[in-house]
Parts: structure tokens; sequence; C-alpha cells
């Protein structure tokens, strides 16, 4: 944070302090004159980085409260400078205070147009300020700051006017309900408690007469009057600003009032400059008086800070973000390593248990791949015995059938080998596909010729050659050709008796099991 | 009142919106390098997970496991004692159908043993690790007094080949009557089989 210093400028000097912690450090007087500028350009040149605020405590200060029509944005921007530049003309040090909207009718605004009226008292500071780059928050006025004062001055009162006594005179304020209406600073030259305290009376008096002429305090109205006097000057300011019925005086203790704000640099005189500045250095007013152009550096130090601290906060978000990543990154480690601890203690107990196998003739996973394989290719294999002692059990049943000729294979197709009678006109069945093995037999058989003329015995003892097959029910039994065909779809003629002693009775039939 | 931003305005304030670039950049490349960082944690921490799943479900299959192996082994053993395991024994094969032909006092035996191969893929399909199965097939025609001859032959040769036998296909077919006077019973069968010798052998480790 750069320090905070604080300009303090009156008709004659500018004086310049540092602020920190509620202790003011003085460490320039420079006189209104070229000399004095010089001074305050090395100065400044001294405290680069340092951010300036001005208080002026200047006689011309002008002051004037109307009301307006209430607007907003551009058009009040507008409305209040055309005002401003019709009541300070040719004064850039202005400033439009609101009071507050009306309660009722249109309910207009009322404002408080306030100007330093004396630029070229600023000039030479200003400029000085300006070329030296410093940069400076605002102008504001030691009448401003009194809001803030009275704000914690118990009682509170509807109406006052406070009396500060500084470097540059006798300072008085005229506050309504809080808020500021006129301030004027009468010049004093004077040193002495008594002559001091005989000029508040006399200014006080004046200045009662001008509220009651300007109309801001009622006739018969007591105005309460407080006073900031240091505690040792008590008793002399007793003596000349005494109670009447239209003046009530309070004296406060200044000294007091400095410790409600914390200012730890106590003044040792009546002299209040110091309280105000403390005041400014805490909680500046919105309100001030200088120009945008004159608050330019202190714009860009703003913007730079506001740059800075935006990149600090983002890089400060993101590393509170990766800490938390990093976190739990942290117990993801952490969990990966107790994972792989109880992992390795697991393979240690399994290659215990493997440790009482007998000696493996090769790696568990290539010996269970291998007997695996072995045991499909003993699935997809068989023998032919279990059939030939089917067909020999099938035999047993018919004794008429003889049988020619067994073909017998390994096959994936169950159908391999087939050809239907049962109807040529109807689409042979599609080959069962998948990856089963089958034993497909087809098996010829041969009928006795003395059945030649017995067509339906020939057909009753193929049908139960055939029912005594399928006895065995993993037996898949198709009667592929009969010794004799009776199906429609074939032509059936008539044979003599010697052609049919010559005709031999072959029948086929195929058989198949899945292995 | 609003005031313009000018060029030299920028001029000033052109660090510190550098640094703030830089520190906000910088913040971003920290947030992307922790979430790399986690991400690939989490990977690890997912991999550990599944890795302590699966040798859970070994180590609780390992009782059953270990019986499976205790039988496999022995199968292992049993089929490397009757020679499946390792290299043909083409030699023994002959002597042995030589051997069973003299004992069961059979007809005339014809074979042809092809050259071996890996096994048709048709007839076994996948593969197996670290061993090849190897298939030598045998094209062989017999004359049979009896269909049994068939039968005890195909069983002496399976219980005594230093190989897996597998009957692929066999066709038995009653022969013509004989005619003329002949010394003895003729055969009365005709036998055409093939047969394929299965081997198994370990894959040599790529040197």
């Amino acid at each position: 944070m750069p320090q905070q210093r604080l300009l303090y400028l009156d008709t004659n000097h500018l004086s310049a302090l540092l602020w920190h912690g509620g202790t003011l450090r003085e460490e320039g007087h420079f006189p209104h004159d070229d000399a004095g500028v010089a001074a305050f350009t090395e100065y400044l040149a001294r405290h680069r980085g340092s951010n300036f605020r001005l208080l002026a405590d200047v006689t011309d200060e002008g002051f004037q409260i109307e009301t307006l029509p209430y607007t907003q944005g551009a058009d009040r921007s507008a409305l209040l400078a055309r005002k401003l530049g019709q009541y300070f003309y040719g004064s850039p040090l202005t400033t439009a205070i609101s009071c507050g909207r009306e309660k009722s009718g249109r309910r207009d605004e009322k404002f408080l147009f306030a100007g330093l009226t004396l630029s070229k008292l600023f000039d030479p500071w200003l400029a000085a300020l300006r070329a030296a780059e410093a940069p400076l928050e605002g102008i504001y006025s030691l009448s401003l700051l009194g809001t803030a004062l009275l704000a914690k001055l118990p009682p509170v009162r509807e109406r006052c006017l406070l009396v500060s006594i500084s470097r540059g005179g006798i300072r008085q304020s005229f506050f309504e309900n809080g808020q500021l209406k006129f301030s004027r600073l009468s010049p004093m030259m004077a040193n002495d408690a008594a002559e001091i305290a005989a000029g508040c009376a006399a200014e006080v008096a004046k200045i009662q007469q001008y509220l009651l002429g300007q109309r801001l305090l009622a006739r018969g109205t007591p105005l309460p009057v407080i006073a900031l006097v240091h505690p040792a000057q008590t008793g002399t300011f007793l003596e000349h600003c005494k109670n009447m019925e239209e003046l009530q005086v309070t004296l406060h203790d200044l000294h007091a009032a400095c410790k409600t704000f914390g200012l730890k640099t106590l003044p040792r005189d009546s002299r209040s400059e110091a309280l105000f500045l403390h005041l400014l250095a805490q909680n500046p007013p919105r309100e001030q008086f200088a120009p945008p152009p004159e608050r330019r550096f202190h714009r860009l130090w703003r913007i730079r800070s506001w740059l800075v601290k935006g990149g600090a906060l983002a890089l400060l978000g993101c590393l509170i973000f990766a800490g938390r990543e990093a976190v739990n990154i942290m117990e993801s480690r952490s969990a990966t390593a107790d994972l792989q601890q109880q992992t390795e203690a697991d393979t240690q107990k399994y290659h215990a248990i493997q440790g009482t196998f007998p000696p493996m003739p090769t790696s568990t996973d290539n010996l269970r791949a291998v007997m695996n394989r072995f045991d499909d290719l003993e699935k997809r294999s068989a023998s032919i015995e279990p059939l030939y002692h089917a067909v020999s059990r099938a035999l047993g049943e018919a004794p008429k059938v003889d049988i020619e000729r067994i073909q017998w294979q390994l096959s994936g197709n169950p159908d391999e080998g087939i050809k239907f009678i049962a109807d040529p006109r109807k689409p042979a069945p599609a080959a069962a596909g998948g990856n089963g093995m089958h034993e497909v037999a087809i098996v010829h058989g041969l009928l006795p010729a003395s059945m030649a003329a017995d067509q339906r015995g020939q057909l009753e003892t193929v049908n139960a050659f055939a029912d005594a097959l399928r006895k065995n029910a993993a037996l898949n039994v198709t009667v592929q050709r009969m010794p004799f065909d009776i199906e429609s779809g074939k032509s059936l003629k008539s044979s003599s008796e010697t052609e049919q002693a010559a005709a031999q009775l072959k029948f086929v039939i195929h058989l198949s099991r899945k292995l | 009142m609003a005031t313009s931003f000018s060029k030299d305005d920028f001029r000033r304030i052109r660090l510190s919106l550098a640094a703030a670039v830089v520190m906000a950049a910088a913040g971003g490349a920290i947030v992307h390098a922790s979430l790399l960082l986690h991400q690939a944690e989490k990977k690890n921490q997912a991999a550990a997970q599944a890795k302590r799943a699966e040798i859970q479900g070994r180590l609780m299959r390992a009782r059953d496991e270990e019986l499976e192996v205790k039988s496999k082994i022995a199968r292992y053993n049993g089929l490397s004692e009757r020679g499946v395991f390792g290299e043909e024994q083409r030699l023994d094969w002959v002597e042995q159908i030589r051997r069973i032909k003299t004992e069961r006092k059979l007809f005339d035996i014809q074979y042809e043993i092809a050259p071996q191969q890996a096994i048709d893929a048709a007839l076994l399909p996948g593969s197996s690790a670290n061993f090849d199965f190897l298939s030598s097939s045998m094209q062989m025609r017999m004359k049979l007094l009896h269909e049994e001859d068939l039968l005890n032959f195909l069983a002496d040769l399976r219980a005594s080949a230093q190989a897996y036998l597998r009957v692929r296909r066999c066709d038995v077919d009653r022969l013509p009557k004989a005619t003329g006077e002949n010394r003895g019973i003729p055969p009365q069968l005709s036998a055409d089989c093939t047969i394929d010798w299965i081997t198994i052998r370990e894959k040599k480790a790529a040197s």
C-alpha cells in the first residue's frame, strides 16, 4: 500500500503531513511563493508513490443552495455542471452536494453547490502535483469534514453552528439535520487564547445575524453552538463565549474529540486542523473539489492497483484451487499407496498358496490355456463305437434289415450328406450353424428280396428300424430314402414279378448326434 | 465527469496490465497442471483399485484354483507321459500299427500319413497361449472280416498311440461276395478312414 500523505492549504502556506495509523507528522511547510513551490516540488520528488489528499482551509469558499428537478445520469451531470458554472464562473474547483429530495410535490432534489473560488491560490500547488505525476485523490474543504465530526459529537441537534479554530482563522460551519448549509472562515492574526476566544464570540454573533438574514435560522430560535477548544483554554473561552438566550454555546474538549476519532497526535492549542486532517485520512467525504484532470494520476494509480490486485486475486484463487487439488492428489496418492500395499500383501498370500502347488510344467496361465483347449478338442471328438453299437441294437429289433454301408464322419453341419425325400417341393432345412461339432452317419440298408412284393411290409420294416434307432434320444434320425417311394411328388409305376425279384430293396437313413 | 482514456494513460498502466495477465496466466497454468495431475492420479488409483480387485478375486478363488491346477497338472503329466506333448514319434506309430495288425490278425492295412501342420481352425477354433496344436492326417484303408476288427484296431491304436487320436471320417462298406475257391474266410468289409494324429508342442521362446 502506498503511504498516505495529506496537504493542508491555507491562505499563506501549504503543509505536507504523513499520516500513519492515527499519527500525523508534518514533513514540510511551504510558503505561498516560488521558493515554497520549488521546495514542494522537491518534496514530491522525494515521496513518489505516495497518495495525496489536499485539505483547503481558505476564506474564498462559496455556498449556494438550490432545489432542482430530479434527474439522473448524463442529464444530472450536465445540469449540475451548468449550475456550478453559473454560481462559480471561472472556478474549476467546485462540487455539488445532494441534500436529499423533497418529501412532497415533484419531489425535487435540493443541492448545496460549493466552490473554492480563488483558484489561483491552488494553481501553483496543483501544477507541481501534476508535474510530479503525484496521485491526488481529491481537494476537500474543512467545512465538508464537519458532517463526519458532528455525527460523533453528542448530542444530536437539528441545527447547530460548529466553531473550530485553525491556522487559517475561525471556521464556522452551519449544519441543519447533519447537512452542511453554510461555512465561513474568518482570518485571525491573534495567537493569545483570550483574543481568540473574544474573536470567536464576536464572529459567532455576526454569523447568527447572517443566518437570520439568509432565513437559514428563524428569529427567536436559539442557535446551538459547538466550539472545539483545547482543554487548557476552556476557562478562557467560557469567559468570552457566554450562553445567551439565542446562543447556546457548548465548549467541546478538542483532545476528547481527537481521542474519539483515534488521533494520537494531540494538538497543543485550540487549533483543530490536525483533527480534520485525521478525519480526511480516515474517511474522506465523497464530494471533493478537484476536477478530473487533477485526479488523472490518482485514477491511473487506482487502475494499476486494481489490475495488480485483480491479477493477484486471480492468482490467489488459482493457488487455493490448486491447493485443494493438491490435497486431493495427496489423498488419492495415499489411497493408491494403500491399495498397492494391500495388493502386494494379497499377491504374497496368493504366491504362498501357489507355493503349495505341485511342480508346474509351465506357467499357470499357459497350463490353463493348453488344458482348456485340449478339453475343447476332446469335446469336439468322438469315437465311432457308440454309433455302431446303436445301429447294432436297432438291428436286433429289426432282424430283416441288413447293413450295406456306414459313412461316418465328424462335421460342423449335422445335416451333412442328407437328401430329403419327404417332399422334394419343400426346401431343405438350412444347415445348422454355430461352433458345435456333430458326428454324422449315413447308413445304407438292404431288405431281403423276399419282401419285394410286400411294399407295405418294406415300409413298415424300415420305419421299425428307424424307430429302434430313435430310442437313443441323442440321435437325430432321418429316413433319407425308402425302398419303395410312395411320395406324392414322385411317379409310381408297377413292375412284373421277375423285375420285383431282381430289384434290390435299398434304403438310406441319416443319423446325427451333437457332441 | 467521465474522462477519456488516452494512449499515454495506457502506456502508464501497461506494466500493471502485463503483471495482471502474467499472474492470471500463471494461475491458469497452475490450475491446469493441478487438474492434469489429479486426473493422472485418479487413473493410477483406478488402476490400483482394479489390480486389487483382480488379486482379491484370485485369492478368493485360490483354493478352487488349487484343485483345478492340480487336476490340470495331473492331466498334463498324463498326456505328457503318453507322448501327446512333444515331437511326433512316427516310427513308433508305424510299429504300433504293425503290432496291432499282427496281434489282431487283421487283413492288409494301407495307410498314408500326411505332413504335419497346425490343426485346422474349423476343427478346433481358438489358440492356446504358448502351445501349438499340430496334426498329421492319416488316410487308412483296411479289409475287415467283421466291423469289430475296425473298432478293436482303433481302440488298440488309441490306447497305445503317442499322440491324441481323432477319427475324422470312416466309411465302412460291404465287399462284393467273393467268387471262386479261396482258402479261409475272405474279408467281408472294407474301411476307408481319415485319422488325425494330434500332438502338442510348446512354442520356442524368441531369442
